[in-house]
């Protein structure tokens, strides 16, 4: 199989999903190809899902252009891709005067970089912002840009778009080879068929670095900062994203609420083996108290979930590399973007067109596009009225599967058909928070097998939880009986 | 612009497994129109899943399954007059139904939206079970880890299978009862592990789980990493030490495919919560009165939302009072000689909890317990403030097993004003 | 030859514990001598049928053919040995049973010729 698109963009990640979301806009052939069976399984899965401000970068910076950018254009792809994104501002909890004096260079940092409404604050109005904040803290840096996304469900929102604008998703399609055939061009070799293209972007996450070397570039080397995080039970009120004085290394333990209402600790840094996606004791502790430093009345038996998950860190620097190949014409770099990643996709999708055009490709928008994906019901959040409204379309909307987050079966048959669609437990859960609730799909994970083997058409030995491999059951016990009807041919 | 249809009754029922039934059954005894409402496709709750014998020895004198215990008050329900609401979930419960005399219970199914009011709620949700994150199991996040319950409905329900070669996690009941379910399918078990120096579950199911099958039970060790990156592969093991903390040096890889967790259960009290009702951080259940009344007028509760309990027979008996009550409440034939102000009831010693929270009416009332670690010799002490009340027989005590202490009349009487009754469990040393 | 056995009644909740003398009979088989422990004669019952040949009830499923469950739970009517029971896995893995099944019905009749029926938990419906 071979098929030739203008622009391939290799890693649906955050970044790929919103480069290919920002190029369909133009009259491009694109593909996006991603190694594994869905969007948005590296590091933007593994996140806090934090849009850092951007006070902290180094000004100067590519990763501090991107990061006041790209939060300043959240509240806009928000609107127009109807993902959930909260714009709370934030707090970063100082204890002592040394604190204060890096908060006040963090401030100037931060109109360096441009960003708005900077304000050291006292414990007073520390206290109106956030009234959980530790009491103890003496000063804080408050910066109202700060907010909050589920990050998968922005790449998510970003890759719909995409595609529905006319570009192709390829999944499971890990790049084994990069060709140059003469004439120009890529021919990339997956095991899913071959795609050739003029213009190759790499935003490859931790396999950056060997896309670029298998294009013909530099073999970047990656670093594998690897973070650990915990998701809390909701509250009735979501928490203010609340730092300590960040560290040289990483911005430190942050606690935030989420766009449903959970409180995420955020999270550890450690340099690890590449892949490794393990949670650790140690680290676990040290978000926990982290978290009780900054809100000490905060329940930390709640924990709904603890996963990890790597940066995409290039070795030798701390920044983004966002740039056309020095050596290889075509090709495209948006590598080691790391943390602030989510805040910064949009603008590095808008940098990544602005690069094509530099390099002499013409852009045309296409008199078609449609900026706008609507957001797909969500049957918890819905007004009673509209509730009513879905179950009389279609009664599988009365049919709760996941009790913890109020999920009904046909918003699961939705994002099973959505284009691209989950075709696993974990993209389901990623589409339509069924299983992400408290009781961690205890109760309705059977219930989401059973839904996905009978839309896709395959048993449920062949339903896995994440990649291929991750089998959840295997096959019936006993041989199943047949359904009614069938009892008399079977006879025969 | 769409209608809501709304429905009265004089008690709902949330929930429609044996304290639902329990409970429905005892309102409509009494006279009050009564609905259940039930998230599945039919009663049971999760009964129908454990197939096993042991149930029913109290309350029907008989050795039952779970499934027949369930089908015996499923029939009973069906026979009485009331009504029932399969396929259906409670979204909210308010004040404020019928001029705010009543509640209004907000309710999702395949026909639609329906707001039931009620002058009595009774909660009987269940309990959902402790997962892998809340016992912090450090390691990847490989397919294989379920729930000893989840397993239990893949094999007993769903007819698949979950796996091949297992490790449970955890000697409570439900972990043991499913290493024999496990064996008997033909999976594989490697044996029981469990980070208290004691077994958590019942003798019998040691006995006719483990022994039985020759499975090993390991104490005071505990599963300390998974590993696998898309199916579990193996899991690491350590001894823990007396502080319950891994001991660096003893990890042993033990490969397998499946580890189930059998790690507790936790009262399901969402919905409880968003009602106003207060919750007990020990049972993590609502604090309620003699009558299983909670701190909101008309929302009573029973079985495993209110804590947790070992025996379906218990349940039904604590179901049976709620309901009794929710339908005095409901018809205005409650008691009437309740005290001024209730005394609170509290824990002591190696008590762990105590239920109910307060007592409203000087009546003899029965207060339920669980004791938090295994005591050969020890006795019930109940006093209020210095002076002590009632002194129990010397004999021992195990956390698998809810407990009960009388309370008489004579008792409260003697509580002072601001003072608590104390039931504490102190161990006695040999004499 | 005598020993000395001690394990936990199963016939209620009390869970006695059982300290049972046991010998050994010149054929190989062996019987109670004694028991302690007990707090009632089922305990004593139990102890002594348990030194001669374990008895458990025997619970499982059986496929359902056209029902609104794939699977009716069953149960032996009364305990069988406990010897039996992996041999009756291996032959009730095979029945099936058509939709509706109510609790008690008799599944498979006397089960292995232990003169136990294999009995429904639990009634299943038509689908």
């Amino acid at each position: 199989m071979q098929a030739r698109y203008d622009i391939a963009i290799v890693g649906a990640g955050i970044t790929g999903c919103a480069i290919a979301r920002q190029l369909s806009r133009f009259d491009k052939s694109i593909c996006l190809i991603e190694a594994g069976d869905d969007i948005a399984l590296g590091a933007t899965k593994a996140n806090g899902g934090l849009v850092h401000a951007g006070y902290d970068p180094s000004p100067g910076t590519m990763k501090a252009r991107m990061n006041a950018r790209g939060c300043a254009l959240y509240d806009r792809w928000s609107e127009e891709l109807g993902f959930g994104f909260r714009r709370t501002g934030s707090l970063v909890l100082g204890f002592c005067d040394e604190d204060r004096a890096e908060l006040e260079r963090l401030r100037k940092n931060g109109i360096a970089n441009g960003v708005p409404h900077l304000e050291i604050v006292g414990p007073e109005r520390i206290g109106e912002l956030e009234p959980r904040a530790n009491p103890d803290a003496t000063c804080a840096l408050w910066c109202p840009s700060t907010g909050y996304v589920d990050p998968f469900e922005v790449a998510i929102a970003a890759a719909e778009n995409a595609v529905s604008n006319g570009a192709t998703f390829m999944r499971g399609a890990p790049v084994t080879a990069i060709d140059r055939p003469e004439g120009g061009g890529f021919s990339l070799s997956t095991p899913r068929g071959t795609v050739l293209c003029s213009t190759l972007i790499n935003a490859a996450g931790s396999g950056a670095g060997e896309i670029s070397r298998m294009a013909g570039d530099r073999g970047l080397r990656m670093v594998w900062r690897q973070g650990n995080i915990a998701v809390l039970d909701k509250e009735p009120r979501a928490l203010m994203p609340l730092y300590p004085v960040p560290t040289p290394m990483s911005k430190g333990v942050i606690v935030t609420g989420t766009v449903h209402g959970n409180t995420v600790i955020t999270a550890t840094a450690e340099i690890r083996g590449q892949g490794d996606k393990d949670t650790y004791a140690d680290d676990v502790e040290a978000l926990l108290s982290g978290a009780r430093r900054l809100v000490p009345d905060l329940d930390t038996r709640r924990v709904v979930r603890t996963f990890a998950g790597g940066r995409a860190v290039i070795e030798g620097t701390n920044d983004f590399l966002i740039e056309a190949s020095k050596s290889t014409p075509g090709l495209f770099h948006a590598a080691g973007i790391q943390s602030p990643g989510v805040a910064s996709a949009p603008a590095v999708a808008e940098r990544m067109e602005q690069l094509l055009r530099e390099t002499g490709i013409e852009l045309v928008e296409r008199a078609d596009w449609d900026p706008v994906r609507r957001m797909p019901d969500d049957f918890d959040l819905a007004p009673i009225e509209r509730k009513e409204e879905l179950i009389e379309a279609d009664p599988a909307w009365g049919r709760v599967v996941c009790r913890c987050e109020t999920v009904p079966e046909a918003e699961i048959v939705a994002a099973i058909h959505r284009e691209p669609g989950a075709v696993s437990v974990e993209g389901v859960k990623r589409r339509c928070r069924a299983g992400m609730g408290r009781c961690q799909s205890g109760f309705c994970q059977s219930r989401v097998v059973e839904i996905i083997a009978r839309e896709l058409g395959v048993e449920p030995s062949e339903v896995p939880l994440e990649d291929a491999g991750s089998w959840i059951v295997d096959g019936p016990l006993k041989k199943p009986g047949a359904p009614v009807g069938a009892i008399a041919e079977e006879g025969r | 612009m769409t209608r809501i249809e709304t429905r009265d009754y004089d008690v709902v029922v949330i929930g429609g497994g044996p304290a639902g039934m329990g409970a429905a059954l005892a309102a409509r005894e009494a006279g009050a129109s009564t609905v259940i409402i039930e998230r599945n496709a039919h009663l049971g709750g999760i009964l129908r899943q454990c197939i096993h014998p042991g149930f029913g020895l109290t309350h029907f004198k008989a050795e039952l399954t779970g499934p027949e215990y369930a089908q015996r008050f499923i029939n009973r329900v069906r026979e009485a007059d009331i009504d029932v609401m399969l396929g259906s979930m409670v979204l909210g419960i308010d004040e404020g139904g019928r001029g705010g005399t009543a509640h209004n219970v907000t309710v999702m199914g395949e026909g639609g939206m329906v707001r039931l009011t009620c002058r009595s709620a009774v909660l009987a949700m269940g309990c959902r079970e402790r997962t892998r994150s809340e016992i912090k199991i450090p390691g990847s996040r490989p397919a294989g880890v379920y729930t000893a319950g989840l397993a239990q409905r893949y094999i007993n329900i769903e007819n698949l299978r979950p796996g091949h070669r297992v490790v449970i996690l955890g000697s409570g009941d439900i972990g043991l009862i499913m290493a024999r379910r496990c064996a008997l399918e033909g999976l594989e078990v490697e044996g029981v592990y469990e980070l208290m120096p004691y077994a958590n579950g019942l003798h019998r199911n040691v006995k006719n789980c483990l022994e039985d099958f020759g499975i090993p039970l390991h104490l005071s060790t505990t599963v300390t990493r998974v590993i696998g990156r898309d199916r579990v592969e193996a899991v690491e093991v350590s001894r823990v030490g007396e502080d319950l903390s891994p001991i660096p040096g003893t990890e042993r890889v033990v490969p397998c495919d499946t580890l189930l967790l059998s790690v507790g259960l936790v009262p399901e009290n969402e919905l409880a919560r968003s009602a106003g009702v207060e919750i007990d951080p020990r049972t993590r259940g609502a604090r309620v009165d003699q009558d299983l009344q909670t701190n909101v007028a008309g929302i009573f509760s029973c079985g495993n939302v209110l804590h947790v309990h070992d025996l379906a027979d218990n349940v039904t008996a604590e179901a049976t009072r709620a309901g009794r009550a929710a339908a005095a409440h409901a018809l205005g034939t409650g008691e009437r000689d309740g005290l001024a102000a209730p005394i609170a009831l509290e824990p002591g010693g190696m008590a762990g909890y105590i239920v109910p929270a307060r007592i409203g009416r000087m009546a003899t009332a029965k207060a339920f317990f669980r004791v938090r670690r295994p005591l050969d010799r020890a006795q019930i002490v109940i006093s209020a403030g210095d002076t002590v009340l009632f002194r129990g027989k010397v004999r021992d005590y195990k956390p698998s097993i809810m407990e009960t202490a009388p309370i008489t009349a004579k008792m409260l009487a003697a509580v002072g004003p601001g003072e608590a009754l104390t039931i504490s469990i102190d161990p006695v040393e040999e004499a | 030859m005598a020993s000395t056995e001690t394990f936990h009644c199963t016939t209620c909740p009390s869970e006695c514990l059982l300290t049972v003398c046991v010998e050994r009979d010149g054929d190989g088989t062996s019987h109670a001598a004694s028991v302690h422990g007990n707090r009632c004669p089922r305990g004593k019952r139990f102890a002594e049928q348990e030194i001669i040949c374990p008895m458990r009830i025997l619970a499982t499923t059986v496929v359902v053919e056209g029902g609104d469950e794939r699977l009716v739970p069953v149960r032996t009517r009364t305990p069988i040995p406990r010897a039996l029971h992996k041999r009756a896995m291996e032959t009730v893995r095979e029945l099936r049973v058509s939709a509706p099944v109510h609790m008690g019905d008799v599944i498979a009749a006397d089960l292995l010729d232990s003169g136990v029926d294999l009995i429904a938990s639990m009634d299943v419906d038509l689908a």
